[in-house]
C-alpha cells in the first residue's frame, strides 16, 4: 500500500517543472497525544509551489500533521512529534522554531487579527523580525496578493476586528505573506466563512498557486477539488492514498478514499 | 377584580418601605402591627375575590395571611427591649418587627404582583422581581444614605485654606527680654487643615503602586506563562491566601520581624536609612510612628495578589489562536508578550491597580501601627498620615495621644468626603482610560 503511495507521490514531486524552494519532505512522522498515537509513520513529499489538499475525517490526525511542519504542536500539552521533516533538505525538527516559522506562514480555522489596526497586524511580522522593508509598499503587495486592497486601501487604520469574517481571514492570510514565507499552511481556512467570502478566499488561493507551497485541510470536498493540485487521504493516522486531484476525485484507487469522498460512511 | 390584587401590591409595597426603614430607626414602631392587620385583610381579600371567581389560589397566600395576623399579634405582646437567650445586649423590638416586615413582604409583594398580572406563566416570571430586586434596592439605598450623609457633611466644611494648610500643632520657648532680664515664655503654633493627609493619601498610593506594580504583574506573566500547573495552582493558592490575610496580621508580623532584624548588621543599616522616624535612638522600634515606604511595603503585600490576579486573567482571556497567530509569524514568546498580551490585558490591569490604590487610600489596620499626625511633612521617609488615619484619628487621636481630635475632630466628614472624591476620581480616570484602550486595542 505505502509502496504505491509513495510512487505516486514521487512522480507529482519530479512532474513539477521548475525547482523552487519550499519542498517539504515527510519521513516516517509519528505523532503522539500523551498516550494516543494519531500520526502512524506518515511519509509524504508536499510538491513546491503547488496546492495540495489534506482531506480526511475528523480526528484523523490532518491538523496535527499540519501543525507538526511549523512546529506549533510543541505548544500544546502532551503533544510529541518523531521522525523527519526536511524543508529544502533541512530538518525541521531541528531547526530554531521562529526562523522555522519565518518560512512556514499558517492560516487558522478561525480568523485571529490581532487586536491592533489592519496595517499594525500586516506589519506585525516584519516588526517582530525585525526586518528592513518599505513599510507601505509590503502593506500594499500583501494585501492585492489577498484581494484585499480595494476593500482596506481608505481604512487602514481601522482596527482589525471591525472587518467582517471574511476579511479578518483573508487578512490573515496578507499577514503570514508579509514575513514572505516559502509554504502556507491553511487549517481549514473557509469553515467559518459564508460562500462569498469562501469564493473570494479560494481565488486568492488560485492567485498564490506557483508562489507559495501551500498546503490546506479542509472538510469540504468542493473546496479541495477546486483549489488543489493534489490530493493526500489521511484515515485514523495513516496515509491512504495520495494523487493528483483529478485522479482521487475520479479514479481513487482504494476503496476508503472512494467511500469518503462519495459520503459513504464516517 | 384588579382591586383586591392591586390593594394587596399597594399594601406589600408599604410593608416593605416600612420594614426597611425600621431596620434603621426605632421611631416607626407604632406602624408594624396596624401594617400588619392591613396585610391580612388586604391578602384574605385577594383569597376570597380569586376563590369568588372560581379561580385556583394557591395555599401560600393563606399562610402568608396567618403569618401576617400572627406577626401582628406576635408584635403587640413583645416588650419593648428584648434580653436574654445567651445575647449579650439589647435587641429593639423595632429590629425583629423590621425582620417580620420584610420577609412577610416580600413574598407577599410577589404574590400580589403575580394575580395583579393575571397569574399567567409570564406574570409567574415577572412576580420574582421583587425578591431578587428588593435586596439591590436595599443595599443601594444604603449606599446613596450613606454618601449623601458624607456629601451633606462634609462637603460645606471644605475650602481652599483647609487643603492647602497642613495640620500642626507645635509648642517651643522663646527668649524675651524684660526689664533688662531674660525671660523663656511658651508659644504654640496650631494650624488646622487637610494638606499632608490628602498628599500622604496620594504619596500611600503612589508609592503603593510603584511597588507592587511591576511585581504584580511579573507574577501575573509567570503564572500565565512559565509556570507549570502544579507550580501555578500553588502561586495562584498563595496569593489568594496572603489576599485573605487580615491586614493587621500582616502589619504586626511584619513589624515585629524588622524589630528582630535591628539588631543584626541589616537592621542597623535599615535604621540608618530611616533613622529617626521609626526607631528610638537605642534601635528599638517605636511602634506608632513609621514612613511611608514601609506602610507601602505592607499594602503592597495585599495588592500584589490583587494585581496578579487581575493580570492572569487578563492574559488567559486573550483567545489561544491570537497568541498561536503570533508565535506562527515567527514572533518570540517575549515579542507575543509585550505586543499582544500585555496591551490585551491593561484594562484588567488598570482594574486591579485602582483597586490596590482603593485598598492603600483606605488601609487603617496597618498604617496604624506607623502612623503619626503627619506633621513632620510627607516625604517617603516621613512618618506616615493618610485621610483613613485622619479620620480614625478624629475620633480616638485623644486616647491615642495625639492632639488632632481636640482641634480637628469636627472636620472628619470633610476628610471622608475627599477621600470618596478621591477613591471615585480614580475610578472614572480608570474607566475612562480602560475605554480608550479597550477602543484602540480591540476595535470595540
Amino acid at each position: 500500500m505505502i509502496n504505491t503511495v509513495t510512487r505516486e507521490n514521487e512522480k507529482a514531486v519530479t512532474s513539477c517543472v521548475k525547482k523552487m524552494p519550499g519542498g517539504i519532505e515527510i519521513k516516517q512522522l509519528e505523532g503522539y497525544y500523551g498516550q494516543n498515537k494519531i500520526l502512524k509513520g506518515i511519509d509524504l513529499i508536499f510538491p513546491p509551489g503547488k496546492v495540495t489538499a489534506i482531506i480526511g475525517p475528523s480526528g484523523c490526525g490532518k491538523t496535527t500533521l499540519l501543525r507538526s511542519l511549523n512546529r506549533l504542536s510543541e505548544l500544546s500539552n502532551g503533544c510529541k512529534v518523531n521522525g523527519q521533516i526536511l524543508l529544502d533538505g533541512e530538518n525541521i525538527l531541528e531547526m530554531d522554531p521562529m526562523l522555522l516559522r519565518r518560512r512556514i506562514g499558517m492560516v487558522f480555522q478561525r480568523p485571529n487579527p490581532f487586536p491592533k489596526s489592519i496595517k499594525e497586524n500586516i506589519l506585525y511580522g516584519i516588526k517582530a523580525i525585525k526586518l528592513k522593508c518599505d513599510h507601505d509598499a509590503t502593506v500594499k503587495s500583501c494585501l492585492e496578493k489577498a484581494a484585499l486592497w480595494e476593500e482596506l486601501k481608505a481604512r487602514l487604520h481601522d482596527s482589525a476586528f471591525a472587518l467582517s469574517i471574511g476579511q479578518q481571514q483573508r487578512l490573515c492570510i496578507a499577514r503570514s505573506l508579509a514575513v514572505s514565507p516559502e509554504v502556507l499552511l491553511l487549517d481549514e481556512p473557509a469553515s467559518s466563512l459564508d460562500p462569498v467570502s469562501t469564493i473570494k478566499l479560494e481565488s486568492s488561493i488560485l492567485a498564490m498557486k506557483g508562489e507559495y507551497t501551500q498546503i490546506i485541510v479542509t472538510h469540504n470536498m468542493n473546496e479541495a477539488r477546486k483549489v488543489s493540485d493534489y490530493v493526500a487521504f489521511l484515515f485514523a493516522g495513516d496515509l491512504i492514498e495520495f494523487g493528483e486531484t483529478d485522479k482521487i476525485f475520479n479514479h481513487p484507487l482504494k476503496q476508503e478514499t472512494e467511500d469518503y469522498i462519495s459520503g459513504k460512511v464516517y | 377584580m384588579k382591586i383586591t390584587s392591586s390593594f394587596a401590591l399597594l399594601v406589600s409595597t408599604i410593608v416593605l418601605v416600612l420594614g426597611s426603614l425600621s431596620l434603621a430607626t426605632n421611631s416607626l414602631e407604632a406602624y408594624p402591627a396596624p401594617a400588619f392587620y392591613i396585610l391580612f385583610l388586604a391578602l384574605t381579600g385577594l383569597a376570597v375575590s380569586k376563590r369568588l371567581s372560581r379561580k385556583r389560589i394557591k395555599p401560600s397566600i393563606i399562610i402568608l395571611a396567618g403569618l401576617a395576623l400572627i406577626s401582628a399579634i406576635v408584635l403587640k405582646l413583645l416588650p419593648v427591649y428584648i434580653q436574654g437567650f445567651s445575647i449579650n445586649g439589647l435587641i429593639h423590638r423595632s429590629i425583629i418587627s423590621a425582620l417580620l416586615l420584610i420577609g412577610i413582604g416580600v413574598p407577599s409583594a410577589c404574590y400580589a404582583l403575580y394575580y395583579f398580572l393575571g397569574a399567567t406563566p409570564r406574570a409567574s416570571d415577572i412576580s420574582r422581581y421583587p425578591l431578587l430586586a428588593f435586596p439591590v434596592v436595599l443595599i443601594l439605598a444604603a449606599f446613596a444614605i450613606i454618601v449623601f450623609k458624607i456629601i451633606i457633611a462634609g462637603a460645606p466644611q471644605l475650602n481652599w485654606s483647609l487643603l492647602i494648610t497642613a495640620y500642626k500643632n507645635q509648642s517651643w520657648y522663646t527668649e524675651v527680654w524684660q526689664n533688662g532680664w531674660p525671660d523663656f515664655i511658651s508659644k504654640t503654633t496650631l494650624q488646622i487643615g487637610l494638606r499632608n493627609a490628602v498628599l500622604g493619601t496620594f504619596l500611600l498610593m503612589g508609592l503603593t503602586a510603584i511597588i507592587s506594580l511591576p511585581i504584580g504583574i511579573g507574577v501575573g506573566i509567570f503564572v500565565h506563562q512559565y509556570a507549570g500547573p502544579k507550580l501555578g495552582v500553588a502561586i495562584r493558592f498563595s496569593t489568594t491566601a496572603l489576599r485573605a490575610i487580615s491586614g493587621i496580621i500582616l502589619a504586626i508580623t511584619a513589624l515585629s520581624l524588622i524589630h528582630v532584624v535591628n539588631n543584626s548588621f541589616h537592621g542597623t543599616l535599615l535604621n540608618y536609612l530611616v533613622q529617626g522616624f521609626g526607631y528610638y535612638s537605642n534601635g528599638a522600634l517605636l511602634t506608632g510612628r513609621s514612613s511611608f515606604i514601609f506602610a507601602a511595603l505592607f499594602i503592597s503585600l495585599l495588592v500584589i495578589p490583587i494585581i496578579a490576579r487581575a493580570t492572569e486573567e487578563g492574559l488567559n482571556s486573550l483567545p489561544k489562536d491570537i497568541k498561536e497567530g503570533s508565535l506562527a509569524v515567527g514572533a518570540s514568546q517575549e515579542h507575543t508578550l509585550i505586543h499582544i498580551l500585555l496591551p490585551w490585558s491593561f484594562p484588567n490591569i488598570i482594574t486591579g491597580l485602582v483597586l490596590g490604590c482603593a485598598e492603600a487610600s483606605g488601609a487603617l489596620a496597618i498604617i496604624f501601627l506607623m502612623a503619626g499626625t503627619g506633621q513632620l511633612g510627607v516625604t517617603p521617609l516621613a512618618e506616615t498620615t493618610s485621610l483613613a488615619y485622619f479620620i480614625f484619628d478624629c475620633n480616638f487621636g485623644t486616647q491615642m495621644g495625639d492632639s488632632i481630635q481636640t482641634f480637628m475632630g469636627s472636620y472628619q466628614y470633610a476628610a471622608a468626603f475627599l477621600l470618596l472624591v478621591i477613591t471615585v476620581g480614580l475610578t472614572v480616570l480608570a474607566l475612562i482610560l480602560k475605554s480608550k484602550i479597550t477602543r484602540r486595542y480591540k476595535g470595540a
